[in-house]
């Protein structure tokens, strides 16, 4: 009996908080939904004009990809902010020395909050959406399509994009478990009274005030649910929209042309990325560099030599745990892979705990291993951070590797394997050397998710272990721009040089 | 090759070699600050002490750490070995016995006046010496002189200059303390019967009701604050910036030298200056205390003898540092230590004795005050 009502007040407090975070709520799904909708779209046509163009091109995607999070959303503020670059270059024609009073509201927020998330995340999905490419024939579909007739719109609209998208299904899911879950986006960019439910999460896993601290339920609760309905709502469209399609074959007739709105989406996404990256340099060497001035005031390297005066051991350890997880990742992953098949148990585990990882938010499922740390009471804080660092850099260890050992030819091994050579032997002299590009390319990913992992610092460690990357959206909340854009600056090197150098070596990238 | 090994093998060791580690949880929002703590840390390697800043946002998560590690019975091996508090957090600390002490038998204590009550009462709670006096505040407004001629000093200024210059001042978001203590200054400047702010709020009934007096100020002021009151910088430090853009063309501090560090490292302009409510400001004495399961007592004790010795006070409140006011009385030192405080006049700085000091109110007003604001704009 008290069991129940227990139960009921559980329910009558949830629907209490619903409907006091009911604003939240709506900006969250209004926003992560249009963002989603978007980078989706984008990704499409930036995909179709890659696979078509260049596919040297689009190896520039993973370079993309080692931008972090953080910096990427520092740079953004910098550009849209009342002082910010676009206002400085509106003042050289308007002649205002003192920036106009920044009424942004709710509004603003809101779509630069959706640009900023929606252009971050298009170029994950059209790696991967250019992989599906491949997989789906693209060009035989197109041949097929023109060799009836039609123009090649008509082929994309009406008979690539409903397979593209199926086939896109996990990366949209790992798409909007981050949306739901991030801190960067939704604090750094996002709307403010009232938060995005991502912040008030941490809000109230960091709160002392009892009623925040009983509101991390409902809010776990909702995330879930959010993530769920927005799942839905998104495949509901997705249906829809292919129903529609097949009914009234839309575009039929229509001869645009779909590779220069392609090429438009890439241009300006390099772009944005490369405008970021220039403003938050010259923050970096700047001393002072005051509204309306184009260019920095005064320059100085102060903000570097702080970072690495005040940083670099942090830094420094930062890449020294990346180095370690990945690599351990790698060689555990790789064992199991190379003594399992797909039959076998610990092979389905590792999937599924793969995939549950991956669609699971991030948020949520540290929390859960904060409450297993506090619990058990066993191993240090900094065991449970490493652990947790490592189940995210696993899925991405797995998948890949998966699909190296699935495009590998075995014949290889099946000759040495006649010609009587331990299996040992094969794995180190033919195996290993055939796949070594494909290994260090996994390496480098998982350092980057390593290294730019940000809520283990927040939830499960309490800032008691934390990576760089925390450490610069703690200087963002500073004083000195200058300070924040070197570290922001410093926080891109390690994964980038990784990434640039597999990028100049010429990989075919494949994810 | 092989210098990578090495180079792997260093970091690994120097990882875990922490013999003598102080870990100290102190608010690292600003770079001046921390650059001081970074600075103090050198030092401290010299009697063979590794003080390591453990920069959090907010005192109250390490609270919440103490209060898990005393749940799980954690009596020794506590993480934590020192840290910077004052207010309701050392109230709750204190209530709920997670601080080790007294400690006010480190050597240089003997420059601490025993009758200063500024000293002994934190937020209207006895010390009891478990805590150690660290540095003085007092809440300042910084202010553009180009854009401001006469900058506003009172909460009725204050209103008049917001209406007239719509968009020009914002204040951090509430719980920020900047952003608390604004909001206690403004219900000083609202009320007559100042004396009520120093009991606890459960001794104010009915007839007294200063919160709805802030909250309706508040509700005339936002429309006028920057982005229209929709939008708040997450900390103090996040406005300068947006004071050095004129995007705003004043803020808040609880230093009343910081302004001259920030023109020296080019993070303001020259035209910044200080001042503040003239009928008096809020301030307030911040302090160093040693959780109950330190397990560096003894080197803790040693950094909080060193962080209020005369010298490092005096480096401390030097403007080209910190620029944090002295705990030390000037009284019971010597020539020679009284001579280390001497400092030049500054423009940009709040001159010395210019407004008067007003005690924070009782530690109980602070959630009271945020629970208001949340119910009323959140």
């Amino acid at each position: 009996m008290s069991q129940a009502i227990f139960m009921q007040l559980d329910l009558h407090l949830f629907l209490k908080d619903l409907q006091i975070l009911a604003p939240s709520i709506g900006h969250t799904l209004f926003n992560n939904i249009a963002a989603i909708a978007i980078s989706i779209f984008v990704a499409f046509f930036i995909t179709i004009y890659l696979y078509k163009y260049s596919l040297y091109k689009s190896s520039f995607l993973i370079v993309l990809i080692s931008f972090p999070h953080i910096s990427f959303c520092i740079g953004v503020s910098y550009l849209f902010a009342s002082s910010g670059l676009f206002a400085r270059l509106f003042s050289l024609f308007y002649g205002n020395e003192v920036p106009f009073a920044s009424t942004s509201g709710h509004y603003t927020d809101n779509l630069i909050y959706i640009f900023g998330l929606s252009i971050r995340e298009v170029p994950f999905l059209v790696l991967i959406g250019l992989n599906v490419c491949d997989k789906i024939k693209l060009n035989l579909i197109n041949r097929q399509v023109q060799a009836l007739g039609f123009s090649e719109l008509t082929s994309l609209v009406n008979c690539v994009l409903p397979l593209w998208l199926k086939s896109m299904s996990l990366p949209i899911l790992v798409v909007i478990t981050f949306s739901f879950s991030n801190i960067e986006f939704s604090s750094i960019l996002g709307p403010q009274l009232p938060n995005m439910i991502n912040v008030k999460f941490i809000e109230s896993w960091y709160s002392t005030n009892q009623y925040l601290i009983r509101q991390l339920n409902s809010l776990i609760l909702i995330t879930i649910l959010c993530v769920i309905f927005t799942t839905l709502l998104l495949a509901f469209l997705r249906n829809l929209s292919i129903y529609f399609l097949k009914k009234t074959r839309f575009f039929i007739k229509s001869s645009f042309n779909s590779n220069l709105l392609g090429k438009i989406f890439y241009k300006l996404m390099i772009s944005i990325f490369i405008l970021t990256l220039l403003v938050t340099f010259l923050l970096s060497i700047c001393k002072s560099w005051f509204f309306p001035s184009i260019l920095p005031d005064t320059l100085s390297y102060d903000g570097w030599k702080y970072i690495f005066i005040n940083h670099l051991p942090i830094f420094l350890n930062s890449i020294f745990i990346s180095t370690f997880i990945s690599f351990l990742s790698l060689i555990i992953i790789g064992l199991v892979i190379e003594n399992t098949n797909k039959k076998k148990l610990l092979f389905k585990i590792l999937f599924i705990l793969s995939f549950t990882i991956l669609i699971l938010p991030q948020n949520i499922m540290l929390i859960g291993i904060n409450d297993l740390m506090n619990i058990t009471n066993i191993f240090s804080v900094k065991i449970w951070f490493y652990f947790s660092l490592f189940i995210y850099v696993l899925p991405y260890t797995y998948f890949m590797m998966k699909q190296t050992y699935d495009n590998f030819n075995y014949q290889y091994i099946r000759n040495a394997n006649v010609l009587g050579t331990s299996r040992f032997k094969s794995l180190f002299l033919i195996k290993i050397p055939l796949i070594s590009n494909e290994l260090i390319l996994i390496f480098a990913v998982g350092f980057a998710v390593c290294f730019y992992q940000f809520l283990q610092g927040i939830i499960v460690t309490k800032g008691e272990e934390i990576l760089f990357n925390n450490e610069v959206f703690i200087l963002f909340s500073g004083e000195s721009i200058n300070v924040a854009s070197s570290g922001s600056l410093m926080n891109l090197i390690p994964a980038l040089l990784l990434f640039l150098l597999i990028w100049i070596r010429g990989h075919h990238v494949k994810v | 090759m092989r210098f990578l090994l090495f180079f792997i093998i260093f970091l690994f060791f120097s990882n875990f070699s922490n013999s003598s580690d102080v870990n100290f949880h102190a608010w690292g929002g600003s770079i001046v600050i921390n650059n001081f703590i970074s600075e103090s840390s050198k030092d401290l390697k010299k009697i063979n002490i590794n003080l390591k800043h453990t920069k959090v946002p907010d005192i109250a998560d390490t609270v919440k750490i103490l209060e898990s590690d005393k749940k799980n019975n954690n009596f020794g091996k506590g993480l934590i070995d020192l840290m910077w508090i004052n207010g309701e957090n050392f109230h709750r600390l204190k209530k709920k016995q997670l601080l080790f002490g007294p400690i006010n038998t480190v050597e240089n204590y003997k420059y601490i006046n025993f009758n200063d009550q500024s000293l002994h009462n934190d937020f209207g709670e006895p010390v009891e010496g478990m805590e150690v006096p660290w540095g003085r505040a007092q809440f300042v407004i910084i202010y553009d002189s180009d854009l401001i001629h006469k900058p506003p000093e009172t909460a009725s200024e204050l209103m008049a200059f917001a209406k007239n210059n719509p968009g020009r001042i914002t204040y951090p978001q509430i719980p920020e303390f900047h952003g608390t203590t604004f909001l206690k200054q403004i219900i000083y400047e609202l009320i007559d019967n100042k004396s009520i702010l120093q009991k606890p709020i459960s001794k104010c009934q009915n007839t007294c009701n200063p919160l709805h007096e802030l909250i309706n100020y508040l509700k005339e002021l936002h429309p006028f604050l920057w982005n229209e009151g929709r939008r708040f910088p997450k900390s103090v430090n996040e406005t300068i910036p947006l004071l050095s853009n004129r995007e705003i063309w004043l803020t808040f501090s609880f230093n009343p030298s910081v302004a001259a560090n920030y023109v020296k490292n080019g993070d303001l302009r020259k035209s910044t200056r200080t001042t503040s409510f003239r009928n008096g400001s809020i301030g307030n004495t911040h302090y160093l205390a040693i959780p109950f399961n330190s397990s560096n007592k003894k080197s803790s004790l040693k950094v909080i003898n060193y962080l209020i010795s005369p010298t490092i006070q005096a480096k401390k409140a030097n403007i080209n540092n910190w620029g944090d006011p002295t705990v030390l009385d000037f009284d019971l030192m010597n020539s020679e230590q009284r001579q280390m405080f001497l400092k030049k006049q500054n423009i940009h700085i709040l001159p010395k004795n210019k407004i008067p000091y007003i005690q924070e109110p009782h530690y109980s007003w602070t959630e009271a005050i945020e629970n208001e604001w949340f119910k009323a704009f959140n």
